[in-house]
């Protein structure tokens, strides 16, 4: 069978797009792997109209419920399923693999974005054994022991922040001369004494047995290797688009963004995008959402135009 | 009913979804707040080698993070 449209991701741009497309009665298949995305690693939200304050999780639950609302005949929805890979056959099929295969007319990518890692030596292997993304998730299991944190934006001092809660002492590494995340951060940090701050800091590896015991950076003014004792490494140097998967199918910015004009168009014909896996200004989840909206919209018009 | 024990802390939002989860097939569970719980914390360490939460442990089986395939395969849920 050939859907009009297939839809993937599961974060708020994804779940817009949904509720759109099944309310156009478009024939629709929307693939995810989980639900929310990058909500689920946010603690509050505080900016999305309508809801002056609810957790990542509870508005994901809510998301979802709403897109289910339109399952049925016009929106199929196939969770648990990853993407392996897109081909544009022709103008007007575009064929979606997961462990099946898929086809449609149209195809809108609303996968959002990952954490960044570090790419170095011992991250995969003790990662969840000490090394973590996600201060939220972990930070507890900190209690009383000595962490580092990477990376010196505003991601980096809010969980440094939060660590204090927790851990017994605090290394903050960053990679350039100075931190950059917002004074009022700044000075929050610089205010702890249970918060040592290394710039110019190049994290080089992270050792252990079964768990993490320590780190090695670079000193980058003097050249000189050092390693600290810790029993956690919080790594928060940014996201990444999730775009893999378009590498060789649609163009991309710099940053592995898609690139999309204001109808959501991607460089291949019937292909959209939206939401924080493009190079949209704004990487918000409101902003997402409305994307999502926006692409399903121009997707119909283009599917009716033939 | 198969014995569930979810070790978890308050702020961790796969926690949160895990336990949703388990709530809305009807299974209940033994939730250990490991953020509190010093021992349960030990004790979540040594069974499973690793720092991350949520974990589950279903009849002896160690499930480490929200693996949705793999608690439905366990608990022979069809999703």
């Amino acid at each position: 069978m050939k859907y009009d449209l297939i839809i993937i991701g599961g974060g708020p741009a994804a779940i817009s797009t949904g509720i759109y497309a099944a309310r156009k009665k478009l024939k629709t298949l929307l693939l995810t792997k989980d639900w929310g995305g990058q909500l689920n690693w946010t603690n509050l939200i505080e900016n999305y109209p309508g809801f002056e304050l609810i957790s990542g999780p509870e508005l994901v639950k809510k998301l979802v419920a709403h897109l289910k609302r339109y399952q049925g005949e016009d929106l199929e929805i196939r969770e648990g399923n990853e993407v392996k890979k897109i081909e544009v056959e022709n103008e007007h099929s575009i064929k979606v693999k997961t462990d099946k295969s898929y086809q449609a007319k149209a195809l809108i990518v609303a996968t959002g974005r990952n954490y960044k890692k570090l790419g170095i030596t011992g991250e995969s292997e003790f990662t969840g054994k000490g090394v973590s993304y996600c201060v939220t998730c972990d930070g507890p299991l900190f209690k009383d022991k000595k962490v580092a944190v990477i990376g010196g934006g505003n991601a980096g001092l809010e969980a440094a922040l939060d660590l204090l809660n927790y851990a017994s002492q605090i290394y903050l590494l960053e990679f350039l001369s100075q931190l950059t995340a917002d004074e009022s951060l700044q000075e929050r940090v610089g205010n702890s004494s249970k918060i040592d701050i290394f710039t110019n800091a190049a994290v080089r590896e992270i050792k252990g047995g079964q768990l993490v015991e320590s780190l090695v950076y670079q000193e980058r003014s003097s050249g000189q290797h050092r390693e600290i004792a810790v029993q956690g490494v919080f790594v928060e140097v940014g996201t990444i688009a999730n775009s893999a998967l378009l590498k060789n199918v649609v163009e991309l910015n710099q940053e592995g963004e898609i690139k999309i004009d204001a109808q959501n168009r991607t460089s291949v014909k019937n292909i959209f995008a939206a939401g924080d896996v493009t190079d949209v200004s704004g990487k918000q989840i409101v902003v997402a959402a409305g994307e999502g909206a926006k692409a399903a919209l121009n997707a119909y018009q283009r599917l009716c135009r033939k | 009913m198969p014995e569930i024990k979810v070790y978890s802390t308050p702020s961790c939002p796969y926690c949160y979804t895990l336990k949703a989860f388990l709530d809305e097939k009807g299974f209940s569970y033994e939730d250990i707040d490991v953020a509190e719980d010093a021992q349960g914390r030990e004790e979540m360490i040594q069974k499973t080698g690793q720092m991350g939460v949520p974990v589950a442990e279903i009849d002896g089986q160690i499930v480490i993070g929200f693996d949705r395939e793999r608690i439905c395969q366990i608990l022979n849920i069809k999703d």
